[in-house]
């Protein structure tokens, strides 16, 4: 019955018409997001909550909420454009063999995620479901070797955190993206233009990650 | 003995050289501006390990109130020292550096380097794939993206050597290495000669050849004795594994900021911490290993897995300022 009124509230407001998949996530207040991370221009996104929720038409919604009501079933299984999709036109799938969405997404419940053998896992649970392929980074991911850690070096810090996997790569395009470097050392030992970094007169990378870092800290 | 003419004017022409050489030696002091002449308590200052911690209290209290006076804010300064049983290492991954220089910058806010002439710690060398060769380096490579398929990138920075060459020539031992490990300098006892600059395979330090150059909103107002206190002209300085940050249990700025989780930093001696398990499971060099310097900086790279799946390969290159959107 609620999902009924919702999607009529969706259809009022036309939302359907492509409009959820420009909405952004909403964080909720119990999404975890560490100390000191997201201050630097990374791809990085905060850990999803469970369930995850997007605002709606301004209402709170998870994804069942309309997956329930609308559950495209087989015609959901490939982002590579053999079916056309109406709905998350935005995600493009850049994940090499893995080309289905329902290799990841639980195919009856889009509130959580799936492993290979069909249990279910939470959003914030990612490092299990992506070990499945990727072990050998898994492996290094749990023993610190791989990814970023942040707040503290002291071991078992509470300070400490470690970063899950869809909090540096998109989980549906993982590669990581090309960067501007900032610029170049200005030595002024090499006059030559060949040398010489064009963009070095340019202003300097405005003090925002560090002094957000230290925000954060209070 | 008898003054003649000859001898009198020989005296005179040798007194009047002498006073004129004494003049021109003296000569920089009047360019100290009103404040600069050091007064006579921080003449006498002791060297830092000499120092009672009364002395210290007022040493510190002398560089908050120059701070404050010169940029308008109380610096919250403090004489962090080592903690025992601590000895820092960095580990450096080759195969995930992109050669952003997040680093770099990230470091000079944090230490209060002169914006100019520029003062940078870390040097990120583009290296031809294929090659240690730093001869070969460049680090004014300027692309509108990286990383460039045909290069990968080695950040080079002091390197906290357990057998330093630095602090062997420093002829007044303004520069010593401390319990942790890090090679640290008393600013207020170096006296600029740079020998320790040159003793430096790795080109870690840098001299101030002119007073540096920082912006008063740019100060980092949390700073220590061994750090990133701000410097006078005619020292030298170097990275000192942000010391005001790791000391009291922080990780340092340029690991912090790195978006591609390439720096680990932790204590070699706690068998838990991140950099064992990567001297431990890695294929792990250092730098000039010839040298004999045993350095405290690692670098390794992943043997068992391709690089990143080819990092910026797929996704569209973004830039500028607001910074890559998250490549979907």
């Amino acid at each position: 019955m609620v999902a009924i009124v919702f999607a009529a509230v969706a259809v009022a407001l036309g939302v359907l018409d492509g409009g959820v998949s420009t909405a952004v996530p909403e964080l909720g207040g119990d999404v975890v997001v560490p100390p000191g991370a997201l201050t630097t221009d990374s791809p990085r996104t905060p850990l999803l909550s469970h369930p995850p929720r997007i605002t709606l038409g301004g209402y709170l919604r998870s994804c069942q909420d309309c997956h329930a009501l609308l559950d495209p079933g087989e015609h959901a299984l490939t982002a590579r454009g053999e079916t056309a999709r109406v709905q998350h036109g935005d995600v493009v799938l850049e994940h090499g063999l893995n080309d289905r969405c329902l290799v990841c997404h639980h195919p009856a419940d889009r509130d959580v995620l799936t492993l290979l053998d069909g249990t279910k896992i939470t959003f914030d649970e990612t490092p299990r479901l992506c070990r499945q392929c990727h072990g050998l980074v898994g492996r290094d991911w749990e023993r610190g070797v791989h990814g970023r850690t942040h707040g503290s070096w002291v071991t078992g810090s509470p300070e400490q955190r470690r970063l899950e996997c869809t909090e540096c790569h998109d989980p549906h395009a993982p590669a990581f993206p090309s960067y501007a470097p900032l610029p170049a050392p200005d030595t002024l030992r090499l006059p030559d233009k060949e040398h010489r970094a064009p963009h070095a007169t340019e202003p300097r990378w405005p003090r925002s990650a560090i002094e957000a870092a230290r925000g954060d800290r209070g | 003995m008898k003054q003649t003419r000859r001898s009198f004017l020989r005296r005179s022409a040798a007194a009047a050289s002498g006073l004129a050489a004494v003049v021109a030696a003296l000569s920089p002091l009047r360019e100290l501006a009103e404040g600069e002449v050091p007064d006579i308590e921080e003449f006498l200052q002791k060297h830092y390990k000499e120092m009672s911690p009364e002395e210290m209290e007022r040493a510190l209290e002398r560089i908050a109130t120059k701070v404050e006076r010169d940029f308008g804010v109380r610096p919250q300064i403090e004489d962090v020292r080592a903690q025992d049983g601590v000895e820092f290492v960095y580990a450096l991954n080759l195969s995930r550096c992109i050669g952003c220089r997040r680093c770099v910058h990230a470091c000079v806010e944090e230490n209060n380097q002169s914006r100019a002439p520029e003062v940078q710690y870390i040097r990120v060398l583009e290296m031809p794939r294929g090659t240690i060769d730093l001869e070969r380096g460049n680090h004014h490579y300027d692309h509108p993206t990286v990383p460039d398929k045909d290069h990968y990138y080695l950040p080079v920075q002091c390197h906290q050597c357990a057998n330093p060459p630095c602090t062997k020539v420093c002829p007044v031992e303004a520069t010593w290495t401390e319990s942790d490990g890090i090679t640290v300098i008393d600013y207020d006892w170096c006296i600029g000669c740079r020998y320790c600059e040159a003793a430096c395979p790795y080109w870690a330090r840098r001299f101030n050849f002119t007073k540096p150059k920082l912006p008063k909103e740019d100060l980092n107002p949390r700073m220590s004795y061994l750090s990133n206190r701000p410097r006078p002209q005619g020292v030298v300085e170097k990275c000192t594994f942000c010391l005001h940050r790791t000391r009291n249990g922080e990780l340092p700025a340029c690991l912090e900021v790195c978006p591609v989780g390439a720096r680990k930093f932790g204590n070699v001696l706690d068998p838990a911490s991140e950099v064992r398990q990567i001297l431990a499971e890695k294929r792990v060099f250092v730098l000039k290993e010839e040298a004999n310097t045993l350095p405290r900086f690692f670098y390794y790279f992943d043997e068992h897995y391709p690089r990143g799946g080819g990092a910026g390969k797929s996704a569209p290159p973004v830039g500028g300022e607001t910074g890559p959107g998250g490549g979907g």
